[in-house]
């Protein structure tokens, strides 16, 4: 299984940020990047390789599943291991999302003092 | 480790406090989209309508993520107003959509106001 290291999240709300960031690089030890758009996302991924990218549903401009196709129609040779975070989380649309190969959908509100070991979790289960 | 985790509480309880004292703010700028609003014709709403949709979804879901659970229920109740309203074949509406939407901002913002006050939604 490769290790987890980088996690790029792409969020556009700082005070979800700022959560995510405790959360995720001082409890879970990982090296966060964060991008405020999916359209900042795009160029990031030019140098940025991270080992999964945390991609928030809704944002204004680009949403996160046209992020997700423009990222694949960019790089289409890149492994872009994605999960969704979204507070929209009705079935017909979970069904949708991991219907785009998505490695998971984490709804929000999440849990910051358990958000880290959630996403090591569906990271070993995607490498089973 | 246990250190480490209860450090972390206490930001993150410190986050809450700052993120709930600056709620009133946040619903005040709610306000000053729904008054841009009704300054508009009511053929020309639908471009500010999207962004008072997504703000108010923002509110919804960031307060429930700093543990303001009911201000986020309450918040929830005009994010799906709005999401109906954004829905319809032929907008405006004959309702008094606008009233509505006063009432449901007034609401978040007396919670608003109260928010440091209610004990925290966190399970910790």
């Amino acid at each position: 299984m490769p290790e987890l290291h980088q996690i790029l999240l792409v969020e556009d709300e700082p005070d979800i940020q700022i959560i995510a960031r405790l959360s995720l690089e001082r409890l879970g030890g990982f090296n966060l990047e964060i991008c405020n758009s999916g359209s900042e996302a795009l160029v990031r991924l030019e140098t940025l390789r991270p080992d999964l990218i945390l991609l928030d549903v809704m944002m204004p401009g680009m949403d996160g599943p046209t992020t997700l196709l423009a990222m694949r129609k960019k790089f289409p040779d890149l492994n872009l291991p994605i999960i969704f975070m979204t507070a929209k989380v009705q079935p017909a649309e979970l069904t949708e999302y991991k219907a785009m190969g998505v490695l998971d959908v984490i709804a929000k509100p999440f849990d910051p003092m358990t958000l880290a070991d959630t996403i090591r979790q569906i990271w070993s289960q995607s490498h089973v | 480790m246990s250190e480490m985790y209860d450090e972390t509480r206490e930001q993150l309880r410190a986050l809450r406090m700052s993120y709930g004292g600056r709620l009133p703010t946040k619903v005040g700028q709610l306000e000053a989209l729904l008054s841009e609003i009704s300054r508009c014709e009511p053929g020309s709403q639908q471009a500010e309508f999207q962004k008072l949709y997504l703000s108010t979804h923002t509110l919804t879901g960031t307060s429930a993520s700093y543990g303001f659970n009911e201000f986020s229920r309450q918040a929830c109740l005009l994010e799906n107003y709005l999401k109906s309203l954004l829905a319809l074949p032929v907008f405006p509406p004959d309702e008094d959509y606008l009233a509505q939407i006063a009432q449901y901002i007034q609401n978040i913002k007396r919670l608003a106001e109260a928010a440091l006050s209610t004990q925290s939604d966190w399970n910790f």
